[in-house]
């Protein structure tokens, strides 16, 4: 059997497995939404089995399909995928940034507007999530839409959390793509320079970093003694040795 | 690593067998990772229940020792719990072995990675928070979301047949919980560590500490050449190793051509091709010792854990359990609780001489704080007819009275607390109890029991079971 064959039949098995492990996800996720929406939406041990009697062909092909993939990969082990190695944008900037490189003022201006223009769109970034976050915030600490109905008040606030980070999310993506791409440019560019470019150097602190770990594992211990000597333990363990059903999701 | 602190965490294999969640004091202590408590299996707590928990707690030294351990955890480990610790994580990694096509990481997903961070604000600390203020515990992300929760806790103990009972209790909540469980499973073999990038709450907190924390991967920039061989390697959306999105697994660390990452004041393995024998006599001795420890852990949750039989107090033989429908309830002198606080008085739910509606209820528990009002109602539109008994906890029954003046100061309802030694419920035991809240049980003039209701109520199931009994 040749490489070329071992590799088409592991894919075709992999498309095979994906179809077969979605289709069973699906098939209980129907099966459960069906049981609750049907009837009086109670659920009994023998519902659940009638219900899940339907659905054990496909979880049985899909169970039988994984062991029969491990048994492939000894039977045909497929070749170590090699994988196309493409470097981080980011990595290959910082890589160009390294070398002495000499460039002229075409070039050098070129480069400082790559800079320039990543700058901003970080920015840009930046201030949509934190305008977003803002206005979550002004949502999430107003406690009168926090009412006794607390499943819509979960609903609506989720919901206007989503709201919130879809701009900012798609604003991000947008961000993080265009700036790859960038560095993709500005790293080229570097390579062809001729003069030396000294990258805009950023001032870094340099913490101590030791004493604030140390700091902040004694802030722990302190807390930690103050709820020991005060009996914080006991809501813990309370919590911990009772089921509250619905904390757990029955309900 | 993962596998070993799975069973360490989950080491109580006779709860496994006889449905009962493990109530000894190791309890007391959060595990690590995400573990959950309802877990029959569970020895210790989780740290993201046990946060939310401490929000709506009475005592604020709860929140003190809560946020104590955590941070003792953020700042010694950081995410490497995540990667070595986590129960979860090891379901995940094992789904993402099976052989399918897998979708990588992209821009998107680095985006996608904030989520958690979103989650963590808004369900671990804002929703908790708020409903405290209301006097409600409410660990959301416990409730509407967390899938480990679904599998170790719900399905676990579903599965066993002694609850049978807590079919009656599942509903929508529970059919929400199930198929985003079932979606984040499935989605967890195509993306690698699903949850863990994109929704993991306490993930997002201890990546908060990564760089701070003792022990993890760091890069040493001085032998960097900025290959990228490492995050090309790496599954997770980091843009460096050690960043808050890396988990310290260390696939990085053999990838590195210049040997610049290493660990941080921690050498699990070596990169060194020749090896000392000693190294092996030591790995050997280690790895003996550790099958002792777990050994020895599980032997000792399996000795000291009780069969769940109660004590007869006047004969010391097993006492019959009288919760089937149809049967005489027992009886038991337990203490009222007023405003006031515990009372001397006592009162015996099965002698009322009327139909009596007990509920075991808690404080601790957002379920029965939002069915009392029902209770309430009812107590007070039949009130001569009906007597309504809330029994209360053993456990943090103090809490109750300050609760009670606020919220109930002129109610009809009985209050009174359970019996027993901590942290036995020894009425709620005697009734069947399999230590879910809130459980309510109907009983006729004649204290046989007529309904039992191993969920939440509302106010026309009461009104329904009286009226079947009329």
């Amino acid at each position: 059997m040749t490489k070329e064959f071992a590799k088409r039949i592991s894919l075709i098995y992999g498309i095979i497995l994906s179809i077969s492990i979605i289709t069973a996800g699906l098939s209980l996720i129907v099966c459960c939404t069906h049981l609750y929406m049907t009837g009086d939406r109670t659920y009994t041990p023998e519902k659940v089995a009638a219900y899940f009697s339907l659905i054990a062909i496909p979880v049985y092909v899909c169970l039988a399909l994984i062991l029969g993939g491990f048994l492939l990969e000894i039977l045909l082990p497929a070749d170590g995928k090699k994988k196309t190695f493409v470097a981080p944008a980011h990595m290959v900037l910082a890589r160009a940034k390294r070398k002495t490189l000499t460039a002229g003022p075409v070039l050098t201006a070129d480069i400082a507007k790559e800079e320039n223009s990543r700058s901003i769109f970080r920015w840009l970034t930046v201030g949509v999530l934190c305008t977003a976050f803002a206005a979550f915030l002004l949502y999430g600490l107003n406690p009168n839409h926090f009412t006794e109905n607390i499943n819509i008040s979960v609903i609506r606030g989720f919901t206007v959390m989503a709201g919130c980070l879809v701009f900012p999310f798609g604003v991000a993506i947008f961000t993080v793509y265009r700036n790859n791409a960038s560095m993709q440019r500005e790293a080229e560019l570097r390579k062809q320079a001729k003069i030396d470019i000294p990258s805009p150097k950023r001032e870094f602190v340099h913490w101590p970093l030791m004493a604030v770990r140390i700091s902040v594992c004694l802030a722990a211990v302190v807390l930690l003694i103050l709820g020991l000597m005060g009996n914080g333990t006991r809501d813990v363990l309370t919590k911990a040795i009772n089921i509250c059903t619905e904390c757990i999701g029955l309900g | 690593m993962q596998l070993y602190f799975g069973l360490l965490f989950n080491a109580n294999l006779k709860g496994y067998l006889t449905g009962n969640i493990y109530k000894g004091n190791t309890k007391n202590v959060c595990v690590p990772g995400i573990n959950c408590y309802s877990c029959p299996g569970a020895v210790g707590a989780c740290p993201i229940g046990s946060l939310q928990g401490s929000f709506s707690s009475a005592n604020r030294n709860t929140l003190y020792y809560v946020a104590g351990i955590l941070l003792i955890y953020c700042v010694m480990f950081g995410r490497m719990i995540c990667g070595w610790l986590c129960p979860f994580g090891l379901v995940q990694e094992l789904l993402y072995k099976i052989k399918t096509p897998k979708i990588r990481k992209s821009p998107v997903t680095r985006v996608l990675s904030w989520l958690k961070y979103a989650i963590l604000i808004f369900f671990v600390l804002i929703v908790p928070i708020m409903y405290a203020f209301r006097s409600t515990p409410l660990p959301a992300f416990c409730k509407y979301i967390c899938p480990a929760g679904t599998l170790e806790g719900g399905l676990a103990l579903l599965s066993n047949k002694a609850n049978e009972g807590f079919f009656s209790m599942l509903g929508p909540l529970f059919t929400w919980k199930f198929l985003l469980m079932v979606s984040i499973l499935v989605g967890a073999v195509f993306i690698f560590r699903l949850f863990c990038r994109f929704i993991c709450p306490l993930g997002a907190l201890y990546g908060l500490f990564n760089k701070l924390s003792f022990f993890g991967i760091q890069v040493d920039t001085s032998k960097c050449i900025h290959c990228g061989m490492c995050t090309n390697t790496c599954r997770l959306d980091i843009r460096y190793p050690g960043d808050q999105e890396c988990i310290s697994c260390g696939e990085c660390v053999q990838a590195c051509p210049t040997k610049a990452i290493r660990w941080k004041n921690w050498k699990p393995y070596s990169n060194e091709k020749r090896q000392s024998p000693y190294r092996l006599v030591i790995r050997i001795i280690s790895a003996v010792l550790m099958v002792t420890i777990l050994a020895g852990v599980v032997g000792y949750y399996w000795v000291t854990t009780p069969d769940p039989i109660i004590q007869n107090p006047d004969t010391g033989g097993e006492l019959v359990v009288g919760n089937a429908v149809g049967n005489l309830c027992p009886g038991a002198d337990l203490q009222i609780i007023t405003g006031n606080g515990i009372q001397s008085e006592t009162v015996d739910p099965s002698k009322t001489g009327k139909i009596t509606i007990i509920n075991f209820w808690g404080t601790w528990c957002s379920g029965c704080i939002l069915e009392l009002p029902y209770f309430d109602q009812i107590a007070s539109d039949y009130q001569d007819t009906v007597a309504v008994i809330a029994v209360h906890t053993n456990s943090l029954a103090d809490t109750a009275p300050t609760y009670i003046s606020e919220h109930y100061p002129n109610s009809k309802l009985i209050f009174v607390k359970d019996n027993g030694q901590l942290p036995n419920e020894e009425y709620y035991l005697a009734l069947g109890g399999r230590g879910a809240y809130p459980y309510t049980i109907v009983l006729d003039e004649n204290g046989i029991i007529t309904e039992i209701f191993f969920s939440s109520v509302h106010y026309e199931d009461l009104k329904n079971a009286i009226e079947n009994i009329g």
